[in-house]
């Protein structure tokens, strides 16, 4: 996974899966004051990023924590990173 | 003055609650102990209606006014769901406008004011933060098939006097799943009746009942676009209302 891959690939996840419009989506954005997806979109979102990365993240603690875009970003990029190291 | 009249008003709600309520409630309950569980249910969700409607219409009047307009009068709809936005305390009152049988969703807090949350337990009222989703889900659909209408704030949490906030999803998920119509209804001129810190202002409350939202409608929308969808309505009715009154 190419780190600068991700913020794009999350985007298009939010394009198809949610139909919000690409301009919306900026780093700084919280996923659901501004963008509207509640914990059941949460669940969907997980889905499809699982699907795209073919990674497995539905049990992970850390999900809790992401508010924006940024943070989904960079629990991705740390994610291949761990994957990464794993199979090292 | 405020003072005088959130004195003179609380009075009189606490004091109806208090020696009135209960005493027509267990004239019900004798009642209704003659009838079938269905029929205890619907005259029980009705009486909460009814103690609402004397408050909203009777008790606080001429202080605060209520005028409700239903856009769409001739529709058939139930059971349904109505959706509407949260601007205070007072919204859960202001669905007994509506002349259905109705249980609210709500969040916890409500089950543990005295006698209210008690009788709203018993009525069935959800409290969605205390299940998980399937368990509301079941309980949305098990209600609407019983022809019992579901009434839903899915902001979750009152705005005041600033902007809508984002809907939460899970009714709308449930309404999808039972195949019902969705109602819009918009309220405004509540925001501060009462105010966050529950102090109340006169004033005048208006609620619209939208045309419904039937199930061919939204069929191919995915649960975000359609509560999303019901959000702009509401929406859109709101800057309306607020322009008819500038």
């Amino acid at each position: 996974m190419d780190k600068n891959d991700v913020p794009r690939i999350i985007n298009q996840v939010f394009v198809e899966s949610f139909e919000i419009d690409l301009k919306e989506l900026t780093p700084e954005k919280k996923i659901f004051e501004e963008l509207g997806l509640d914990s059941l979109d949460i669940v969907d979102l997980v889905v499809a990023i699982q699907k795209k990365f073919n990674v497995k993240i539905r049990d992970d603690e850390r999900i809790r924590a992401i508010r924006t875009l940024q943070d989904l970003y960079d629990y991705v990029i740390l994610l291949g990173t761990e994957m990464s190291a794993s199979h090292q | 003055m405020n003072r005088l009249l959130n004195i003179y008003i609380y009075s009189l709600i606490v004091t109806y609650t208090l020696i009135l309520y209960p005493f027509f409630l267990l004239s019900f309950i004798v009642i209704c102990l003659f009838l079938p569980k269905r029929l205890f249910y619907r005259f029980l969700r009705r009486f909460i209606s009814w103690y609402g409607l004397f408050i909203i219409k009777v008790l606080v009047f001429p202080f605060i006014k209520v005028k409700f307009v239903d856009l769409a009068p001739n529709e058939k709809i139930t059971p349904c769901v109505f959706i509407m936005n949260h601007k205070s305390a007072s919204d859960p009152y202001l669905l007994a406008c509506l002349p259905y049988e109705i249980v609210q969703v709500v969040n916890s807090w409500p089950f543990k004011i005295p006698i209210l949350g008690f009788v709203a337990k018993q009525a069935g009222y959800l409290s969605v933060k205390e299940m998980s989703y399937r368990e509301f889900e079941t309980a949305i659909v098990k209600l609407l098939s019983e022809n019992a209408c579901i009434g839903a704030f899915p902001e979750g949490t009152r705005s005041g006097e600033g902007e809508m906030g984002q809907f939460h999803g899970a009714v709308f998920r449930a309404a999808a799943k039972a195949k019902v119509p969705i109602v819009p209804l918009c309220v405004m001129g509540n925001e501060r009746i009462p105010t966050k810190k529950f102090v109340l202002h006169r004033g005048t409350i208006k609620i619209r009942k939208l045309k419904a939202l039937y199930p061919e409608q939204y069929i191919n929308m995915t649960s975000f676009q359609l509560k999303n969808h019901i959000r702009n309505i509401i929406y859109d009715e709101l800057l309306k209302m607020k322009n008819e009154v500038n």
